[in-house]
Parts: C-alpha cells; sequence; structure tokens
C-alpha cells in the first residue's frame, strides 16, 4: 500500500533514530531556548537532522538525496509536531527542495540541491502575495531579472539565507531566487502563534535569478500539496502528543477523592479527542499515498486531510487545555506549545474554508 | 434525481485496487453485477428512500447468491469464498452506492458465522443452506423492555424440559420480524455467577405457538420494528447453538462483525449524491443553493468527512485481518459512522426545509401521487428520521465510547 524508499526494517529503523532525536536532543526547554534564538530555531539543529538524513530524505538521488515521498517524510513530519521542532523542514526542504528538483537549471540543481540536503543552505519559499490583485512581477534586466511587489506570510522568510520567489512573468509564473541582503528587499520580521519566524517581504527593483525556464505553475501547486500535507502529518504528530499527555494527566490527577479520568464525562470527551486523531492519521496517510501515487485525485485527498487536521487538531488542542484545567493555561507546559502549534498549522497553505471551497471545486 | 453532481469519486478505493489486483477483479465483478442484474424498480425505490417489501429484499438477495456474492465472506467449505472483512465491507460499500438495498445482515452475516464457528455440523448443514440461497429470513432476538444498553439485564426465560427449552418473555425493536421465519434470541437459563454467564443462544422457529408478533410503528411512519410475546414456546433441545451459558461470548462475537461494517459509506455517499442533486433543484430554491457559499461548504465539510471516514475504516479493517481485536475497533467505526450519516440527512432535511417539511407518508409505499417536494423528498426526511436509530441501536454511542475508554484508553 505505502510506496517508500525504505522497506519495512528499515523504516522502522529510521523511524527510531528519528525518534531518538526528539526524545534525547530536543526536550521542551531546548524548544523554548531556541525559539528564543534571532532565527527563532536551531542552526546546531539542523546540522544534526542533516547528519542523520532528514534534509535527504525526499531530495532527488541524483544530488545525493533519497528520492522519499510525502509517506516517507511523513515520519519525519509527526516527529517534528511531537517535538514542536522549529527548523525550516517544510520551507527549506519540502517546499524549495522540491521546487528546485522540479525546475531547476542542472546547474543550478548541482549548486542548490547538495546545499540544501547538507543543511548549509535555508531557503524560504515566497508564494503568497500580498494583495492577490497586484502580483509580485520580475521584468527581465542585464544579465538578471528585476522583481517588485510584495509577498507576505512567508515561512523563516525572516531568517532564510536565499529566498524563492513566486512571481508573475508575461502570463506565466515563474520562480526566482533572491539574496537576502539585495539592494531593494525590505524584510519585516514577525512571528506566528506557535514561535517559528515569518516575513513580510517588499521587493523595490530587487535583482534575482530565474530558476530554470518553464511556466512553474504546475511544479508550484504540486510543493504547496505537499507542503499542506507535511502539516498534516505534523498536526498527527501533535494531537498524538496532546492525547496521549491528557490520558497521562487524567489517570493521575485527583479531585474529590479520585482520579478525574474515573469521570465518565472525562472519558468520553478522550474518547472523541482519539477518534478526531485516528480520523487525521487515515486520511493524511490516504493523501500521501494518492500524492506517492501520482494520484490525479490526490489534491481532493490533501483538502480532505488539512480539513481534517484543522477541525481535529482545534477540537485536540482546546480540549487538552480544558481537561488540564488551570495547569493546562500556564505556558510551563507544553500543552498550549502544541495548542498553539496546531493553531498555526490550521492558518499555513489554505486554512479550513480555503480547503472546504477547494473539495466543492474538486469533488 | 434532478442534474446533479456527485459528490464523491472512488479515489480511495482505486489506490487500493490499483496495489490489490485480487481487490480490483472484486471491484469490477461487483460493480457488473449491480449494472446488469439490479432490478431497476428496486433500485428507484432506494434512490427514492421509499419503502420495500420483503419480495423486493428476497429478490435481489437471490440475485447476488445466484451470482456468489451474498455469503461470498463465509469460509470456503461453507459455500462462501473466503472474503475478509475488507472484502466483504467494500463489496457493500460499491453496491449501497449502485442504489442496493441495505443486505439485511440478520441472517448472512449475523446468525449465519456463529452457527459455523460455534453451530454442531448438524446444525450447520440444517440452517446454513437456506440461508446462502436466501429462503428463510431470520429476526434478532437480543433487546428486552429493560435490556437496551445494558444487554446482559435480558429476562427471557428458558427452562430445560426434557428435549425442549421452555422459552417465556418479551423481546422489542426486533427490526423486520414480521417477515422472519426464524429469530436467534438470548436467553436467560441461569441466574447464578455474573449476568453475563447465564445467557444462552437459541434458535426460535416465529411459526411455533405461542410466538406473537406486534408492530410498533416508529417516528418515521414506517412498521419497522416489532414487540415479541414468547408464551411458553417449545424449542427443540438442537436449536441451542454452543454450550448452555456460552450466549454472551457468540453475541460478542456477533456484535464485533456487525459494528465492523456499520459504517455504511456506499449509503453516505448516494446520499451526499441525492443532496447534490437538491443542491441544483430549482424547486428547492432559486437561484440555486450551490450558489450559496454557505451551503457549498456545509456539503465540503460533510463530503471531508466522509473522506476521512472511508479512509479510517480501511485502515481498522486492515488492523482487524492483522489480528487486532476487532471489538474497539468496530465501536469507533460504528461512532464515526452513524454520526456522520445523520449529519447528512440532517443536511437533506435542512435543504428541503427551504420549501417546507411537508412529507406525503403514501409516496413512500409506492403510490404514485405527486409530492409538493422535489422526487426522494418525503423519503428523504423518513430516512432522517429513522436514522436517529443508527446511534442508539447496536449499542448506542454513549456505550461504544465506555467501550473505547476502557478497552483502548484503558480508563
Amino acid at each position: 500500500m505505502i510506496a517508500s524508499v525504505f522497506d519495512t526494517e528499515a523504516r522502522n529503523s529510521f523511524s527510531e533514530s528519528v525518534d531518538r532525536f526528539i526524545t534525547q536532543r530536543y526536550d521542551f526547554d531546548t524548544q523554548r531556548r531556541l525559539a528564543a534564538t534571532p532565527d527563532h530555531f536551531g542552526r546546531d539543529e539542523w546540522a544534526q537532522i542533516a547528519e542523520l538524513g532528514w534534509q535527504c530524505l525526499p531530495l532527488p538521488e541524483a544530488h545525493g538525496g533519497m528520492g522519499g515521498g510525502a509517506a516517507d517524510t511523513s515520519i519525519i513530519m509527526e516527529a517534528i509536531g511531537r517535538g514542536l521542532m522549529l527548523e525550516p523542514y517544510i520551507a527549506s526542504i519540502i517546499l524549495a527542495g522540491r521546487l528546485v528538483a522540479a525546475c531547476g537549471s542542472a546547474a543550478q540543481q548541482a549548486d542548490l540541491l547538495p546545499a540544501l540536503a547538507s543543511g548549509a543552505l535555508v531557503l524560504a519559499f515566497a508564494e503568497r502575495d500580498s494583495d492577490p490583485q497586484r502580483p509580485v512581477t520580475a521584468t527581465p534586466a542585464v544579465d538578471c531579472w528585476t522583481m517588485n511587489g510584495a509577498k507576505t506570510l512567508t515561512l523563516h522568510g525572516d531568517c532564510a539565507d536565499r529566498l524563492l520567489v513566486a512571481a508573475q512573468v508575461g502570463d506565466e509564473t515563474g520562480l526566482f531566487l533572491v539574496a537576502a541582503d539585495s539592494a531593494g528587499l525590505h524584510r519585516d520580521r514577525y512571528r506566528l502563534v506557535d514561535g517559528r519566524g515569518i516575513a513580510e517581504l517588499g521587493f523595490d527593483a530587487v535583482p534575482a535569478e530565474r530558476l530554470g525556464n518553464d511556466d512553474a505553475r504546475a511544479a508550484i501547486e504540486s510543493a504547496l500539496d505537499h507542503a499542506a500535507h507535511a502539516c498534516c502529518a505534523e498536526a498527527v504528530g501533535a494531537m498524538a502528543m496532546l492525547n496521549a499527555q491528557t490520558l497521562e494527566f487524567v489517570r493521575t490527577r485527583q479531585q474529590f477523592g479520585v482520579t478525574i479520568g474515573s469521570f465518565q464525562v472525562i472519558q468520553h470527551r478522550l474518547v472523541d479527542m482519539t477518534v478526531a486523531e485516528q480520523e487525521a492519521r487515515s486520511i493524511a496517510r490516504a493523501a500521501a499515498a494518492a500524492l506517492d501515487a501520482g494520484q490525479p485525485g490526490a489534491g481532493l485527498l490533501v483538502a480532505a486531510a488539512k480539513l481534517r487536521a484543522a477541525r481535529a487538531g482545534r477540537f485536540v488542542g482546546e480540549s487538552a487545555v480544558q481537561i488540564h484545567g488551570g495547569i493546562g493555561m500556564s505556558s510551563e507546559l507544553p500543552i498550549g506549545a502544541w495548542f498553539k502549534r496546531l493553531l498555526a498549522i490550521e492558518s499555513l497553505f489554505g486554512d479550513a474554508d480555503a480547503q472546504l471551497d477547494r473539495i466543492a471545486a474538486l469533488r | 434525481m434532478t442534474s446533479s453532481t456527485p459528490f464523491s469519486n472512488d479515489i480511495l478505493l482505486d489506490i487500493r485496487c490499483a496495489a490489490d489486483p485480487a481487490l480490483a477483479a472484486l471491484r469490477d465483478e461487483v460493480r457488473a453485477v449491480c449494472r446488469d442484474r439490479l432490478p431497476a424498480d428496486i433500485r428507484l425505490k432506494v434512490e427514492r428512500n421509499q419503502h420495500l417489501t420483503r419480495d423486493d429484499h428476497v429478490r435481489w438477495h437471490r440475485i447476488l447468491a445466484d451470482a456468489g456474492l451474498l455469503v461470498a465472506h463465509w469460509p470456503v467449505a461453507h459455500g462462501g469464498r473466503g472474503w475478509s472483512r475488507l472484502q466483504r465491507w467494500v463489496f457493500e460499500n460499491i453496491v449501497y452506492r449502485a442504489g442496493s438495498p441495505w443486505l439485511v445482515p440478520f441472517a448472512i452475516t449475523y446468525v449465519a458465522p456463529v452457527i459455523y464457528t460455534y453451530g454442531t455440523p448438524e446444525q450447520q448443514a440444517r440452517w446454513l443452506p437456506s440461508i446462502a440461497s436466501a429462503e428463510t429470513w431470520w429476526a434478532q432476538g437480543y433487546s428486552e423492555p429493560n435490556a437496551g444498553s445494558d444487554l446482559a439485564n435480558i429476562r427471557t426465560r428458558a427452562v430445560r424440559d426434557g428435549d425442549h427449552y421452555i422459552v417465556s418473555g418479551q423481546k422489542i425493536w426486533t427490526t423486520m420480524a414480521q417477515w422472519a421465519d426464524m429469530m436467534f434470541a438470548l436467553v436467560r437459563t441461569s441466574d447464578t455467577g455474573r449476568p453475563q454467564q447465564g445467557i444462552s443462544f437459541l434458535l426460535i422457529d416465529m411459526t411455533a405457538p405461542g410466538v406473537t408478533v406486534r408492530p410498533i410503528m416508529t417516528i418515521d411512519g414506517e412498521h419497522h420494528v416489532n414487540e415479541i410475546f414468547l408464551d411458553a414456546v417449545r424449542v427443540p433441545v438442537e436449536n441451542l447453538v454452543g454450550v448452555e451459558g456460552g450466549g454472551w461470548t457468540y453475541a460478542k462475537f456477533l456484535l464485533g462483525n456487525e459494528r465492523l461494517l456499520a459504517a455504511e459509506v456506499g449509503k453516505a455517499q448516494r446520499l451526499m449524491h441525492q443532496l447534490g442533486g437538491y443542491m441544483h433543484d430549482p424547486m428547492i430554491s432559486t437561484p440555486p443553493l450551490a450558489n450559496d457559499l454557505s451551503w457549498t461548504r456545509r456539503c465540503a465539510e460533510l463530503q471531508g468527512r466522509l473522506l476521512a471516514l472511508e479512509s479510517l475504516s480501511y485502515d481498522l479493517l486492515e488492523q482487524a485481518e492483522g489480528g487486532r481485536d476487532p471489538g474497539a475497533l468496530a465501536s469507533l467505526l460504528k461512532i464515526v459512522g452513524s454520526e456522520l450519516i445523520q449529519a447528512i440527512t440532517g443536511t437533506i432535511v435542512d435543504a428541503l426545509a427551504k420549501r417546507g417539511l411537508s412529507m406525503s407518508p403514501a409516496l413512500l409505499s409506492g403510490a404514485t401521487t405527486t409530492d409538493r417536494l422535489p422526487e426522494g423528498g418525503s423519503g428523504a426526511i423518513a430516512e432522517y428520521l429513522y436514522d436517529r436509530a443508527a446511534t442508539i441501536y447496536g449499542g448506542s454511542s454513549e456505550v461504544q465510547r465506555n467501550i473505547i475508554a476502557k478497552a483502548v484508553l484503558g480508563l
């Protein structure tokens, strides 16, 4: 059923290695310390997971990658959700990595992909125009291109080494590489509700290098599907931790002389949280299988999975805080951090309304 | 049905089939039988949510039996094809999607597996052939006035008298018992030990003296269910399945089968198709609901839930095939499936309510009077009303949540 670069044994062993990193090297204190650094993620940790093979997993084999698909990267994304990791895996690998592999010239691929795989280079992908009526444009100039316009909500655009930007070229959409220190580039830095960095980008005659030569619309749509799917797997990991910790809490927390897990109203809420997590996991797996098989209906399943991640994530997150009571409100506990990660995921790559409209259009 | 866009596609099934040639062959075989042999009059009744007669059901069951599909989930030794539960579930969804009536499960999916798993060779030879050929109609005698969700509380008593049990008591909510030749029933044979330990599994002839069937009309205005009074009914001892006192074990085995198939994805797909028709129907709204963002989003929300349920069903059925205890998995599927069917029929009612919720019961019996609602409207309202039972029968949703809390969460 699952298309994978791993056989079962290799998959289990990779999965264990990913888990080991989360449990041994990325506890909640580490996470909070890294969130407070200027980049809002750990450059050292990014290099460490590169050594463990995370970045190279979905990149093409011709450039040192493993050629893995969505089912494979789900292993990593679930772990990122469990460990609340801040590192730019979606931005630099799932989005930029796929786009460079799909659209880059041979020279650009040889230049960029090994650097992405080793973690030496962090790319962010600026897709969303601040004003859809006035998209960012690129016009040819001497030896390069010139970009004008504004992009919004660029994940890790605050600290990426270079930016990959989608822009109108006549009737086509092109992809362009922009150096972070370019003249005419304005970066307003913000943070998502879960602490990850984003940027609002302004382009005022910024020089850029075009990635490949062809219309990139199909490649962008496919990369965004993979990013939306990666969010779903990440949400499943976050929900699994919230459910596990909430279950542990109700088994030990005593009120009125009994554990609160003995109350039927608490039990039924936890059952519904479990059902929500399992539904989100099943539809995310089905969407991964469809993406990896190149099924024409994969977009519909990605939309259904992202919708489920939004609905289930909101329900599980709010319920976990509620059942924990006062302590659930404390920022000393990771409960609220998982809840905020789920909120951030909901808003990225198409919120619930956007997924509903996509389902209505694709059904 | 007015011009409509189907709300569902078969992408999840097709992905499975691409990796599983046997499942693809099954899908194609079942689709062909539905296309070529499902009687048009029966399909039309189903699509209009009209009531079916005993003859309608039997006719279709016999066609499926003739095509080798009715009991394909039985072991080969008993005349089946040894289908897995996943294969049976896929089969059911394809036929429901195609407009098949509910495949009444009491004989083919409930009692037959109990008989071929726990019955004697004599019982198997006596009862299984007439079930496989859809000759005998079976009813399920479980619930009693004081034993609904608390099924272990049954009071119907069977007292041994020579070669017979003398059975006295009352069963209730017995679906389609007005058509039944036989009933499998849980009866109390002992009061010692835990309540579950004194229960036995008996096969009762509905024509035996002392059996009285009284209809109960449900809120949809139809006769689905009955009360059954048992007044000193003599049941031969050879109609005891398994051992005396083993009934609870067999009932749990049976309920696991019942709930695993409870997520009627194919029926949900058919109802979504009906809703899709109403979204474009000028009788319901001009301009049509399909032009209204709040309505397209409501439908898309249901469609998203349906895809999630379908993918969850595949995963859990695979886990059950892999040897995981199906009981808790089945509870999970029953909760999600029944709540989704209720949400879909509830949305259909909301669409019909744009025109006003009239209901013409005569139409449900096939009378050819015209309705002021779009085609299938009265039937859809009846469907909504009757589907309230989906979260009640087979163990209410509250009981399913208790089961999962204990079995999965360990609370």
